[in-house]
């Protein structure tokens, strides 16, 4: 029988993490950044959570809520970063526990690969080329990732089996 | 027991006295004021001590009220600066309202869009205060763009550099008719203009009023550069908005 170590605190802080994250790039992004194309922070932080956090419904309500959250302010598709988002987190979900995860250059080809893909069903949706803003979002991204993922170890530090949260069995 | 004794008044000792008195002050008087004022200065520093020590909660106390006072006036004058450039912003908007033909809501931008696939803000006002979808949003400096979604009490604007976004749109110097539509990088490019058109740098783009979805000989932007379509079949020029697009803050909605 699976047993899960609930820990409130640790929940309180993945809260904490993705509603700082959120307002970061609510209300500080676009203050402060010069360029055309805005990195997507709440994206880094889907795959962040998705590859760091092993208790899945806890995973998935997790970036559930960040896509709840980018969807509240954009214009159209409601709800279409809501089911994107969880779709990747399964998948690299999925991915992560079959592969050695700490090498540093596949997480930039999951956020990259994440990124570009939610671009190409844009893309097909709104009949237009946005596969190069797509590409030029994704590179920022990447850029980013390493601060985003330092700010959830700050947060969330590794315990000794290399996992921020674990389901014990 | 005790004897008065009087003593004789002797001129030559008093004499005596006066000159060593004088040609001591006049010759070592800094060495004689130093004498003098080493015990004073001795008292005095501690009274001035003692004084210290009879004053110090109350000093400490007053040190820590001027301190709370100084923050206090720092972010007064801070907020100060801040309701002074709000208030020289409204007065043109209140300004820019009487002298509008339009009625209109003035509101104040919330949030904005977070994709970099569509271009859009989130204002305060929203069904509550008259705000319908279709409404054309506008500043001072001209066309900001176009409510998409109402709430009770907010809506969502769709700006004018919106990739989905298109306003018909004239240039104002020689009335040539096109399309204004944003770019995939929140450009304004003013589409479909005839080949022979001659529009030039810096002429003015305005609302050309053939759609009933925005009124007519609202400023839009500047032209910028002029191109040629592909296939060489018309000309397009790239706008540059009168209205910072970036930096929105407060916007005025014309409401039905």
């Amino acid at each position: 029988m699976r047993m899960h170590h609930y820990n409130a605190g640790k929940y309180a802080k993945i809260g904490v993490f993705i509603l700082s994250v959120y307002v970061i790039q609510m209300r500080i992004v676009p203050l402060v950044w010069i360029l055309e194309i805005k990195p997507d922070l709440l994206q880094i932080a889907v795959i962040v959570i998705a590859m760091n956090i092993q208790i899945f419904p806890l995973m998935l309500a997790s970036v559930l809520l960040c896509g709840l959250l980018e969807d509240i302010f954009g214009l159209y598709l409601f709800g279409f970063n809501t089911i994107m988002f969880g779709l990747e987190a399964i998948l690299i979900y999925l991915i992560c526990r079959h592969i050695y995860n700490d090498t540093k250059v596949i997480k930039y080809i999951m956020l990259a690969c994440a990124t570009v893909c939610t671009y190409i069903l844009i893309s097909v949706i709104f009949k237009k080329p946005y596969i190069f803003v797509g590409f030029l979002e994704a590179a920022i991204n990447c850029l980013l990732f390493s601060f985003i993922e330092k700010a959830y170890r700050c947060m969330l530090p590794l315990d000794i089996r290399g996992n921020s949260l674990y389901a014990y069995r | 027991m005790f004897k008065l004794i009087r003593h004789k008044f002797s001129p030559l000792i008093f004499v005596f006295l006066f000159s060593i008195s004088i040609i001591s002050i006049v010759f070592f008087k800094p060495v004689v004021l130093t004498l003098f004022l080493f015990p004073l200065k001795i008292t005095s520093s501690f009274v001035a001590d003692a004084k210290a020590i009879a004053s110090y909660r109350f000093v400490v106390n007053e040190n820590a009220a001027l301190k709370h006072a100084l923050a206090t006036t720092r972010t007064d004058a801070l907020a100060m600066v801040e309701l002074k450039r709000e208030n020289s912003y409204l007065k043109k908007l209140l300004l820019f309202k009487e002298q509008s033909p339009f009625t209109t809501v003035a509101a104040r931008v919330i949030a904005r869009d977070p994709h970099n696939w569509s271009r859009g803000v989130v204002i305060d006002k929203g069904i509550n205060q008259g705000i319908e979808t279709g409404d054309v949003v506008i500043q001072e400096a001209g066309l900001v763009g176009r409510v998409i979604e109402v709430s009770k009490s907010t809506s969502k604007i769709a700006l004018i550099n919106d990739s989905n976004s298109a306003v018909s749109a004239l240039i104002q110097r020689n009335r040539d008719e096109g399309l204004l539509t944003g770019t995939l990088l929140g450009g304004l490019v003013l589409r479909y203009l005839e080949i022979d058109s001659d529009c030039l740098m810096d002429d003015i783009v305005v609302t050309s009023g053939v759609t009933k979805n925005y009124p007519a000989s609202i400023p839009i932007g500047r032209v910028n550069a002029i191109k040629e379509g592909p296939q060489g079949l018309g000309k397009y020029c790239v706008v540059t908005p009168f209205v910072t697009l970036k930096d929105l803050e407060e916007v005025l909605v014309i409401v039905k």
